[in-house]
């Protein structure tokens, strides 16, 4: 018996290779072992189906957000990753892995040799005079590694937490302006290097203030400064989404995702957590006229380093709902921040999903830095589950038969968890979308802590001609909310082009 | 799916470890795609399917102290944790109907719906027979022809011989194959 199923079992493998490579058919392996025949050939067809879905992946949602997703679940877990100062190669090929990496980071005796080595490189390469070509280089250029270098060195230099974290940010920004270059030059190849480079020195930031200083007073204000950093850079990324080729967009979309759940887990992560006073547009909304809109041209777009002081427009750590809502709406990001009161209060979002076009910023919002936020809200909820839903990057043109996944945010802004017993319903021009395949306009909701926001999707096939979107959340009423009248997205117009194939512009 | 420790992989296993995030999400590129598979065609829901692999990686993550590297290789560390954890879902709950999220992974433009329809079909076809299976033979299945692994490393994981093993799977695959039959109305 051991020895039938051995040789068996390597026929059949030796079968499913010549099928698999060969162009074999399953019949040609039969006439090879004909004594085998009634036993192979059951086995066979079986294998080679399995085989032929070796393809399936998870979504493709859950693989541009996983690794976010993923890295907030690792901060939270028992065991949060450690800092991400030597972090700054990638470890999506494995072949590039720096041996750094893999020691220990305990300090050593010697340890103090490596700021001395490289303030003495760093002297000389200035000297020669190389750090400002070598600053200048991008990816692609041949002096690109030097800037790394030089970058690297000079974030070891900085004498505290708080200048290397501005650092970052500010490495981080330069990545992002030659992400613009290369698009420009059309070297799209380059961009991934770039982009991969700016999240590395944004999550380093992150994972240097969290680490260090959180808890701390000096917290509220770098945290301020990643807030408004990231704020204005997620404007950027919107603009480059515009710009950039097909082929790196997804990869500029999942950066943006990335930056929002990094303002997420600021939020709360801080212990003095003070949600902005900013209005909450929770709805994609056609752009008033006047404001800037998103398409901005790269002198015009805001610095993405704030100064460090107490900033002028936005206060303290913005919440994560409007995070959540500059996201979502291009509007809001091409916006300036919104201020609806100069002090920092929590706010929540409106009782109306509508949001009335009022919430026109001030040219000159003061705000004083309080250095100890009251405790007490001025808004406080009230106590229950509390549902609220949200588009999430929908367009507002599409071309005929494409299939749209229409994303939207879910959160718990309630203070009692919501339990996985609701549903949210998809309507196209008011009609409730029924789920045929490959359509889905019926979620089943998932349980969400209070604070907690998870990410969802329809997938709608879109017909010709204009349409008025809209989506409610605890569709079923299922869910006793303490406030039940912000579960909807309101009417969202999209228009199908007849006739086109690319979207357009 | 990488089964062998190869001295990169090693060292991304050290540095996680050492609790260096990104090395950890190096190895998840590595291995989540193979895990969300052996998980889906346990429980057949893709949801859920995604929600267990994110938490295969943040178990593994914890327990990463305790991993003895040189004794099992890190992918069969993560099925032992996958399988766990669908023992646990099934404590919990019972299996789930197969669902219309089920592969919504695949519409695309680049693909025709005639396609999708097929393939999705076909999916639930193996899913709805694999389930006919024992337990047992649903893991040696899936390990040898969807994830590739050999019967070395099939024994290990599932504590039995490779003898044992290998007529286990025969076994399975024309049951399989009987079942996708009946499934089809051809018998």
């Amino acid at each position: 018996m051991m020895e039938g199923s051995s040789k068996l079992d390597h026929i059949l493998m030796d079968c499913i290779q010549a099928i698999e490579e060969k162009g074999w058919t399953v019949e040609d392996c039969l006439y090879r072992y004909p004594d085998l025949r009634h036993d192979l050939k059951p086995m066979l067809e079986a294998a080679i189906r399995l085989r032929n879905i070796r393809s399936l992946v998870p979504s493709n949602r859950f693989q541009r957000e996983t690794l976010s997703r993923l890295q907030l679940r690792l901060q939270a877990s028992h065991r949060p990753p450690k800092s991400a100062i030597f972090q700054r190669g990638t470890h999506s090929e494995v072949t590039t892995l720096p041996k750094t990496r893999i020691l220990p980071r305990k300090k050593t005796a010697l340890q103090w040799v490596f700021p001395i080595l490289v303030a003495a490189f760093t002297i000389v390469v200035v000297a020669g005079g190389f750090t400002s070509i070598a600053n200048a280089a991008k990816p692609g250029d041949v002096l690109y590694q030097l800037d790394q270098t030089i970058e690297q060195v000079q974030i070891q230099l900085q004498p505290s937490v708080e200048k290397q974290t501005r650092l970052y940010l500010s490495f981080a920004s330069e990545r992002l302006d030659e992400i613009f270059d290369l698009i420009k030059e059309q070297k799209s190849d380059h961009v991934i290097i770039a982009l991969q480079g700016y999240e590395q020195n944004i999550h380093a930031a992150e994972t240097l203030l969290n680490e260090n200083i959180i808890g701390k007073e000096e917290y509220q204000q770098l945290a301020v400064v990643l807030n408004e950093t990231l704020e204005a850079q997620t404007i950027q990324l919107q603009e480059l989404i515009v710009l950039a080729p097909s082929s790196d967009q997804a990869l500029i979309q999942a950066a943006i995702v990335k930056i929002s759940y990094i303002r997420i887990a600021m939020v709360i992560l801080t212990p003095t957590a003070t949600p902005t006073p900013q209005v909450i547009r929770t709805q994609v909304s056609p752009e008033p006229s006047g404001t800037p809109g998103p398409y901005m041209t790269k002198s015009a777009r805001p610095s993405p380093i704030a100064d460090g002081t107490p900033p002028a427009s936005v206060t303290a750590i913005t919440s994560a709902t409007s995070i959540i809502a500059t996201v979502t709406s291009p509007t809001s990001l091409a916006s300036p921040p919104i201020t609806a009161s100069d002090t920092p209060n929590p706010i929540y979002p409106s009782d109306t999903p509508s949001y009335p076009p009022s919430h026109t910023p001030s040219p000159t919002p003061s705000y004083t830095p309080s250095p100890t936020p009251s405790p007490t809200p001025s808004h406080t909820p009230i106590p229950g589950p509390d549902l609220t839903i949200s588009p999430y990057q929908w367009v507002p043109s599409v071309p005929e038969g494409s299939i749209e996944y229409l994303d939207f945010l879910l959160r718990n802004i309630g203070t009692v968890t919501v339990q996985a017993e609701y549903r949210t319903q998809l309507y196209v021009d008011g009609i409730a979308l029924q789920g045929t395949d490959p359509e889905i306009g019926l979620r089943e909701g998932r349980m969400l802590l209070p604070g907690e926001t998870d990410i969802d999707y329809f997938i709608w096939r879109a017909t010709c001609g204009v349409h008025k979107l809209s989506a409610v959340t605890d569709v079923d009423n299922t869910i006793a909310e303490s406030n039940e009248n912000n579960n909807r997205i309101e009417d969202f117009t999209i228009t199908v082009d007849c006739g086109t194939t690319t979207p357009p512009q | 799916m990488h089964s062998k420790i190869d001295p990169n992989e090693g060292a991304l296993i050290l540095a996680s470890v050492e609790g260096d995030g990104k090395a950890f999400e190096a190895l998840y590129i590595r291995y989540m795609k193979a895990i969300f598979r052996y998980i889906f065609f346990r429980i057949g829901d893709e949801n859920q399917a995604e929600d267990l692999t994110e938490e295969v990686f943040v178990r593994a993550w914890e327990a990463l102290p305790k991993y003895q590297h040189r004794k099992y290789p890190f992918s069969s560390w993560l099925y032992r944790i996958a399988h766990n954890l669908i023992i646990d879902y099934y404590r919990m709950k019972k299996p789930v109907p197969l669902s219309n999220g089920l592969m919504r992974s695949y519409p695309s433009s680049a693909e025709s719906l005639d396609h999708i329809v097929n393939r999705k079909h076909e999916t639930q076809l193996l899913v709805n027979a694999m389930r006919k299976l024992s337990e047992l033979e649903q893991e040696i299945v899936l390990l040898r022809f969807v994830e590739g692994l050999s019967h070395e490393e099939i024994a290990e994981m599932v504590g039995k011989s490779q003898t044992a093993c290998r007529v286990t799977l025969h076994r399975a695959l024309k049951s399989l194959r009987a079942t996708l039959a009946k499934l089809e109305g051809y018998t």
